[in-house]
């Protein structure tokens, strides 16, 4: 079974911000106001955060989102089992399940797992435009990235009508499909032909906050000094 | 205090129970189809889209026409004419699934060779359209036949 993983060259990434728009409009995350940002509640599951990076002095907009660690604190502390690890090595999101008591959101070190504090709302004229492979959540529920689970979902449909295996083409997050830098690179960890398994191997290959013990599947690329 | 209390536990309870086992709202179709009479037809020759896409569709206006050139004998004719002339679909969906549940036809119907009738019971042999869902559709339902059949029981797989 394949564990999915990201790659994010740091060195190509010019901070453009598609992936956040992609994302937004991929998995119907509902528009902020600035004063629903000023109060903490910015929905987002991916944002591009000044940091410093290790071996290099000056800060870096790192692309956030959840980094779907392998062991996730975020996990462990749910009550009701809405949220897991999968097979896969997906941290899902039950929706349904979630009680809304937000043990996750403080247990996650990367902050960024959202709390639905609103109902969401579109503009009229986007109400059309919302993708039906994913489900509004409603206030009261805890929502995060889920690396467009439903993109494999439809890949592995796709390649079982087709009659063939699904290849790692297949299956691509609307972040990596949108970065014009292709800074992007999105695949099985454990295929050690995959581009994302080499890439991650590679000497310029590090995880945020990895000395935390998470083992994240997001794996960031940066020339060191 | 206490009777507060109490009267509004038992409310409460009164009110989960009966959203779980009261089935929802009757539905009232636009025209008193018979299944059984048209069951020489194959499901997807009118429900098309059930091999191919996720969505089951409602065969439109044009579908009938296809056969009945004119009113069949239990429509009056102006009602058809009407129908016909406006184009809109018309049938409304008595089995549904809440929001937050994918389920494609396409990976039951087309990949898995699941029977129509395993969701929809006796659809089929309906002399008159039902006003709810044909059966019950419970989570367990899918998980009977998922766990009976090796399929995925991952929540992810079916909660989107
Ligand atoms: S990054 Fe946070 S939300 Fe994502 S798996 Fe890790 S702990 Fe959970
Ligand atoms: S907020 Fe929801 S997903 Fe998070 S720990 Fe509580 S029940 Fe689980």
């Amino acid at each position: 079974m394949a564990r999915w993983g990201l790659v994010i060259d740091l060195d190509r990434c010019t901070a453009c911000q598609a992936c956040v728009v992609a994302c937004k409009h991929e998995n119907n995350v509902p528009f902020s106001t600035p004063a629903t940002a000023a109060a903490g509640r910015l929905m987002t599951w991916i944002q591009l955060v000044a940091v410093e990076t290790p071996s290099h002095g000056a800060p870096t907009a790192l692309p956030l989102m959840c980094q779907q660690c392998d062991r996730p604190p975020c996990t462990d502390v749910c009550p009701t089992s809405a949220t897991y690890l999968n097979p896969e090595g997906i941290v899902a999101q039950i929706y349904p399940r979630c009680i809304g008591c937000r043990y996750c959101t403080n247990a996650c070190p990367y902050a960024v797992k959202l709390f639905n504090w609103h109902t969401p709302e579109w503009p009229e004229s986007m109400a059309p435009l919302k993708n039906p492979d994913v489900s509004v959540r409603p206030k009261g529920v805890v929502e995060k990235c889920t690396f467009c689970h439903h993109r494999l979902m439809r890949a592995r449909e796709q390649a079982r009508a087709d009659g063939r295996e699904l290849s790692s083409e297949d299956y691509v997050p609307a972040c990596v499909q949108t970065c014009p830098a292709e800074a992007m690179v999105f695949g099985d960890l454990d295929d050690p032909n995959s581009e994302v398994a080499v890439l991650a191997a590679s000497s310029r290959a590090f995880r945020w906050m990895e000395e935390l013990g998470t083992r994240p599947k997001v794996v960031y690329l940066r020339e060191g000094e | 205090m206490r009777r507060a209390l109490l009267f509004t536990g038992v409310a409460c309870i009164a009110a989960i129970g009966s959203s779980l086992i009261l089935p929802a709202a009757p539905v009232t179709q636009v025209l008193a189809f018979n299944h059984a009479k048209h069951a020489a037809l194959t499901c997807a020759g009118c429900h098309a889209g059930i091999q191919t896409t996720q969505r089951a569709g409602f065969p439109s206006p044009a579908v009938c026409a296809k056969c009945h050139a004119t009113a069949p004998a239990s429509v009056a004719p102006a009602a058809w004419e009407q129908l016909q002339t406006s184009g809109v679909r018309f049938w409304k969906p008595v089995t549904r699934l809440p929001e937050h549940v994918m389920f494609s036809h396409r990976r039951h119907v087309a990949l898995a060779r699941l029977a129509c009738a395993s969701c929809h019971a006796d659809i089929g042999e309906r002399t008159a359209p039902p006003a709810r869902m044909p059966r019950r559709l419970v989570m367990n339902t899918c998980l009977a036949c998922h766990r009976a059949e090796g399929a995925s029981e991952d929540c992810a797989g079916c909660h989107r």
